[in-house]
């Protein structure tokens, strides 16, 4: 039996963020759709503490990035255990560190592939999380 | 001198006539003396010896019938005496007047005497000796009488001669004067004709200079490359035509496509208000549906003696074409500038797809019902619809311009134009704000692409102009305004991004000016912008306001749509 993961998806694309919050729910997670940066950091703020934050890079008048540097800010237990980038820009998918994000998804996407990634990505920071804790 | 010469010649007339008229009055004086002079003399001379006679008559023959004779005589003797002194004649000669005391004695005698005859008898003793007394007492009358006949006579050759003189030279003054005059005159119609001659031969070649300039000038007309026609304002009848205009149409002024040649001219030259503006800058298809560029003017000539319009074309075709292909390349250079932004916005109905599909398959694995999957597919069919439109407006940019007019919504131009850099504006973070306070109904005549791309054009240099100056995009803004002015619409982009550089502001509509990075502008844009507003007869202005730069387009106002109906 596998423990609810949760997401919090950011996007000012309200039905690619609904769409991408449908499939999620739809595979058994707790997701949580936000439309602009702002509402997303008072969700992550009131102690929401999603498994993974997704976000676009270019969300309305603020920026997507602002919001991941935002969140490296916030206690680590607020803190999501995974943020991924969402982004429609042509940029290389090794640019992902530029922005101080665990991954970054270029769209279109198939939302097959970024839960597998997500996944993949939140067993890594668990495996690593656990170890940092037998070590201390 | 001619007026010297004419005043000379009436004086001259005048005196000649005055001469003459003296000379005719002297000749009638002299003639009516001679008329008179001598006669009277002669007379009395005669009644003399008529009366001698009497008297030796009457002393041979004594009777009362020749006394009676005699008495009659002495009468008529006394009647002639006082007309010699009372004469023209006797009042004019000396001598004559001199002998009237003598005169008026022997008068008194010879009334006496004959007062005394009617007493005589012609038998009485005394008669004879008292008649022959008296016969001696008159004597000396004779000899006066005598004296006084021969004054008259010399009198008389003397007027004679002179008026043989007359009559020999009789006008050789006049003549002369008359000689004088008639040379005068000759002089004068002499002179006058070689100042007229030299007129006439002024005229001649000022007239024949005139039609060498006239036919220079059409020989010149003729050979221009520019072409010519003149229209007669009545009617529009086509009046002359070069052969380089010829080719336009056809070489016959009759042919109907003139017309319409014409027609698209005056309409090109005026704008929408019908004010002339004089300049023409068309697309006109040949009556061999060839299309060529023209550029050239209208205005007004005398031609042929009567003013009538002038219209100059020139076919611009290939430096139009030209034109067209630069303008395209700059506008392919903006859209290669835009590739990743287009891209992005592309991206984006793509992702809402891929997404509704992963959905859409999972509904359909799980044999959910048919509606949730039909709105799926909604969904996914609209988002097809937003990346067409992108596509689109893709399409639609990098269409080549043309050079066919066409009447287009001002707003809808600029929405179009704005929609298009719209995503560029999002990705660089810049606030893009329209303020269109204009109808959509407001007409604008031209090519509406290649209006759009000036709009684009000012926008993306707003945009670079942030990018450049590596503004605080938190604060970036550029705002697009339209508005209406009397008969021009205004529409300004507006931008914060610090301005223009005074040392560039003069030369910003200038080719390959430009301020940007060799892989960002070509320097064409503005160029190109102008020559778009310059062909819609506007203008188009830069200029640095607080904080940033304005451009600035004005733009004549077109027919409305419901006037293009009508």
């Amino acid at each position: 039996m596998t423990i609810e993961r949760s997401i919090l998806i950011v996007d000012d694309e309200t039905e690619l963020a609904e769409e991408l919050g449908e499939f999620f729910v739809s595979m058994g997670w707790q997701a949580r759709v936000c439309f602009t940066a702002p509402a997303a950091y008072a969700a992550l703020q009131e102690g929401l503490a999603p498994d993974c934050l997704l976000t676009d890079l270019r969300i309305a008048d603020h920026d997507g990035a602002e919001l991941v540097a935002q969140v490296r800010q916030m206690p680590k237990d607020l803190q999501p255990k995974v943020v991924a980038i969402i982004t429609g820009h042509v940029v290389s998918e090794t640019e992902a560190a530029d922005f101080n994000a665990d991954y970054l998804f270029v769209k279109p996407v198939d939302p097959v592939l970024v839960m597998e990634v997500v996944e993949r990505l939140l067993s890594d920071a668990t495996a690593s999380d656990r170890e940092a804790m037998l070590r201390g | 001198m001619p007026a010297a010469l004419i005043v000379t010649t009436l004086g001259l007339f005048l005196a000649t006539g005055m001469l003459y008229v003296s000379q005719n009055q002297h000749r009638a004086l002299l003639s009516a003396t001679v008329r008179s002079s001598g006669w009277v003399a002669y007379q009395a001379q005669l009644e003399y010896v008529k009366t001698q006679n009497q008297f030796e008559v009457t002393t041979l023959r004594l009777n009362r019938r020749s006394l009676d004779e005699l008495q009659f005589r002495l009468e008529l003797l006394r009647s002639r005496l006082p007309l010699l002194y009372d004469s023209d004649e006797g009042r004019l000669l000396q001598e004559v007047a001199a002998q009237k005391d003598v005169l008026q004695h022997y008068e008194g005698v010879l009334d006496s005497l004959i007062d005394s005859l009617p007493n005589l008898s012609p038998d009485a003793p005394a008669t004879l000796p008292a008649l022959r007394s008296a016969f001696y007492e008159i004597e000396p009358l004779g000899r006066v009488l005598q004296r006084v006949l021969m004054q008259s006579v010399a009198y008389n050759e003397e007027i004679f001669r002179r008026e043989r003189e007359v009559a020999a030279s009789p006008a050789v003054v006049p003549f002369a004067l008359l000689f004088v005059s008639g040379t005068c005159l000759v002089a004068i119609l002499f002179m006058d004709g070689r100042r007229d001659r030299l007129r006439l031969a002024e005229v001649e070649a000022a007239k024949s200079e005139v039609t060498a300039v006239q036919d220079n000038l059409r020989a010149i007309i003729e050979a221009m490359p520019l072409g010519t026609i003149i229209v007669d304002p009545d009617g529009d009848q086509v009046r002359f035509i070069n052969p380089s205009a010829q080719t336009l149409v056809d070489p016959s002024p009759q042919h109907p496509e003139w017309k319409r040649l014409i027609r698209l001219a005056f309409e090109t030259a005026s704008d929408a208000n019908g004010r002339p503006t004089g300049s023409i800058s068309m697309a006109f298809t040949k009556p061999n549906g060839e299309i060529v560029s023209l550029r050239g003017m209208v205005g007004s000539v005398i031609w042929e003696g009567r003013p009538q319009i002038l219209i100059l074309l020139s076919d611009t075709s290939g430096t139009r074409n030209a034109e067209l292909q630069l303008m395209q390349a700059a506008k392919l250079s903006t859209l290669g500038e835009m590739a990743t932004a287009i891209a992005h916005e592309l991206n984006q109905p793509l992702a809402v797809i891929k997404m509704a599909v992963a959905n859409a398959r999972r509904l359909v694995l799980s044999e959910a019902d048919s509606e949730a999957i039909t709105s799926k597919l909604d969904r996914i069919g609209t988002q097809v619809d937003r990346a067409k439109r992108i596509t689109d407006q893709v399409r639609r940019y990098a269409r080549m311009p043309s050079d066919q007019t066409a009447s287009f919504s001002c707003r809808t131009a600029v929405e179009l134009a704005s929609g298009f850099v719209a995503e560029q504006y999002r990705a660089a973070g810049i606030r893009m704000s329209l303020e269109m306070d204009i109808s959509p109904d407001l007409m604008l005549s031209g090519d509406q692409t290649m209006f759009e791309q000036v709009i684009v054009n000012l926008l993306v240099n707003a945009r670079d102009a942030y990018d450049n100056k590596k503004h605080d995009t938190s604060q970036a803004q550029v705002t697009v305004r339209a508005r209406t002015t009397g008969p021009d619409v205004i529409i300004a982009v507006e931008d914060g991004a610090g301005g223009i550089r005074e040392d560039v502001l003069g030369q910003i509509f200038d080719a390959f000016c430009t301020t940007k990075s060799a892989d960002k502008g070509t320097g064409l844009g503005l160029s190109m912008a102008r020559n778009v507003v310059r062909d819609m007869n506007g203008t188009i202005v830069g200029a640095n306001v607080e904080g940033g730069a304005c451009f600035t387009i004005t733009l004549p106002v077109g027919r409305s749509q419901a006037q293009d109906v009508a």
